[in-house]
């Protein structure tokens, strides 16, 4: 249901923004609106660096506009898809000498890259994070459940193999992870943090 | 990397709320076990997705506060490793601990003080059976035309004891340092076998920015001689060892090598505050490659402030 609603809506922008041939700005703004924060974030990670995804984003959306005005889209319902691979190919293309993805490491890029840490309002947050799962910690029942937190959070061991080490199943694997989720987003909405 | 089982599954069925949280597919993602056929799909679905947006942040929240945590805790076991000795010291019994002491003090202090008695010794029979030999020159009947061989024996003999006297005392002088030292030293000592409570930790992550900003992270130096711990936060370790290099003003204080990166990426060193001074310092990673020289991955910069 969710798929189809976010293909319908897709499909709708590509139709209008097409016959408006750039005088349809609402439709244009809500394009914007609907996909700026995804693609955003999915810039941020790949680029590693703030001010370049900025730019990627911006461009992104310029070349999308554009060829929505002048041709649509054959598949209308995959816009997302377009817009995914614009903003791939951008940053493959021009940008990738420049800053490498940020889980290759960022030793080229060290330069332009803000230190978070430097920053007093993220090492704050980053305190508040560490203190969240302390509690969170110390609120489980078992050193099973911590362990198994431990591994796959910080070891980032893979679900099967701590499966088959602690001797679990795929349920109560899923169930603790969940429940350390759960109880999270509770600590971070009680903080004031979504 | 491939997840069978779990991505393969995934990849297969719909791309929906329930799929994505029971297959953990947001820690996944982020943790880089996406293949990249499986990224560009999840990629795509929250392009639009503000329900997975926020699921996204939280994971990697989450998932921060774990190795932030994680790293906080393995400085703090670095500091306890780096009293290891002592904390052993302090485990045995007293008898046995005072013994242990005594025989590192031996090791460490009297033995060197033990060979320069033992030279100085040496020396003081030398000097005895020289003026013993003086004496008796002395004591003999003064010829009436001394032979110039007797005098030049003479001479050669009080030249001996001269340079025998200067040994003498060069040795005492060597002797009372080593003293002075082991004093020094058994109080280090003393103050090292108590536990040291609220160890300084100063986490740094890599400097970013071009070269001559001011740090930004500070530490204030305790007022008495103890331990503060540097943990280096390594962005992606690509070496299996680091050498790590304690720089100020362009003078290097320590360097360290073949340093493991311990599970939270992050290298944990305890240093000796007698190390340190009020000032800026640099610390120079570089990864080690086998068999290659060491080239930079990363710098920290940190303040240390009078306590």
């Amino acid at each position: 249901l969710l798929e189809r609603t976010e293909t319908e809506v897709a499909a709708e922008l590509v139709r209008r923004i097409h016959q408006g041939k750039g005088r349809d700005t609402a439709a244009e703004t809500e394009l914007v609106r609907r996909y700026s924060r995804g693609l955003l974030y999915m810039l941020r990670r790949m680029a590693g660096d703030p001010a370049l995804a900025d730019d990627l984003h911006q461009e992104t959306f310029r070349v999308v506009i554009e060829r929505l005005r002048e041709r649509g889209l054959e598949d209308p319902e995959r816009l997302a898809g377009f817009l995914h691979r614009t903003a791939k190919n951008l940053f493959i293309g021009g940008y990738r000498k420049v800053v490498r993805r940020k889980t290759e490491g960022e030793v080229e890029g060290l330069e332009a890259v803000p230190d978070p840490a430097a920053d007093p309002h993220q090492r704050a947050v980053r305190e508040e994070e560490s203190a969240l799962v302390r509690r969170l910690i110390g609120e489980l029942e078992t050193d099973r459940d911590r362990q198994i937190l431990y591994r796959f959070y910080i070891a980032e061991e893979d679900k099967e193999r701590i499966c088959a080490d602690l001797d679990l199943s795929s349920l109560h694997f899923n169930r603790v992870l969940f429940r350390a989720r759960q109880r999270f987003k509770d600590l971070l909405e009680s903080a004031g943090v979504r | 990397m491939m997840r069978l089982g779990v991505a393969e599954s995934w990849m297969e069925r719909e791309m929906d709320h329930e799929n994505i949280e029971n297959d953990h597919v947001a820690d996944l993602y982020l943790q880089g076990k996406l293949t990249p056929e499986e990224a560009d799909r999840f990629e795509e679905h929250y392009l639009s997705c503000q329900e997975c947006l926020d699921r996204l942040g939280r994971a990697e929240r989450l998932a921060r506060g774990f190795k932030r945590a994680a790293a906080e805790d393995a400085a703090r076991l670095a500091a306890v490793r780096q009293a290891g000795f002592f904390a052993a010291l302090a485990r045995l019994g007293r008898s046995r601990q005072a013994g242990l002491a005594v025989a590192a003090l031996f090791m460490v202090l009297l033995l060197p003080g033990i060979l320069a008695y033992r030279e100085l010794g040496r020396l003081g029979q030398e000097l005895d059976r020289t003026r013993e030999a003086l004496a008796r020159e002395q004591e003999k009947p003064a010829p009436a035309a001394p032979s110039t061989p007797t005098v030049v024996e003479d001479r050669a003999a009080l030249e001996r004891a001269q340079r025998a006297e200067a040994e003498r005392q060069r040795l005492e002088g060597e002797l009372e340092r080593e003293r002075s030292a082991r004093a020094g030293l058994e109080k280090d000592l003393a103050q090292a076998r108590q536990p040291q409570t609220n160890t300084p930790i100063l986490s740094l992550s890599p400097e970013r920015s071009a070269g001559g900003a001011e740090p930004t992270h500070q530490i204030r130096l305790p007022a008495t001689p103890g331990w503060i711990v540097l943990s280096l936060e390594l962005d992606a370790p690509e070496f299996e060892t680091y050498q790590v290099t304690l720089l100020r003003a362009g003078q290097e204080i320590w360097r360290g090598n073949g340093l493991e990166p311990n599970e939270t990426d992050s290298l944990s060193v305890s240093l000796p505050t007698a190390l340190l001074n009020p000032g800026d310092y640099v610390v120079r990673v570089e990864g080690a490659p086998a068999g290659g020289r060491p080239g930079p991955v990363a710098q920290f910069t940190f303040r240390a402030l009078k306590g």
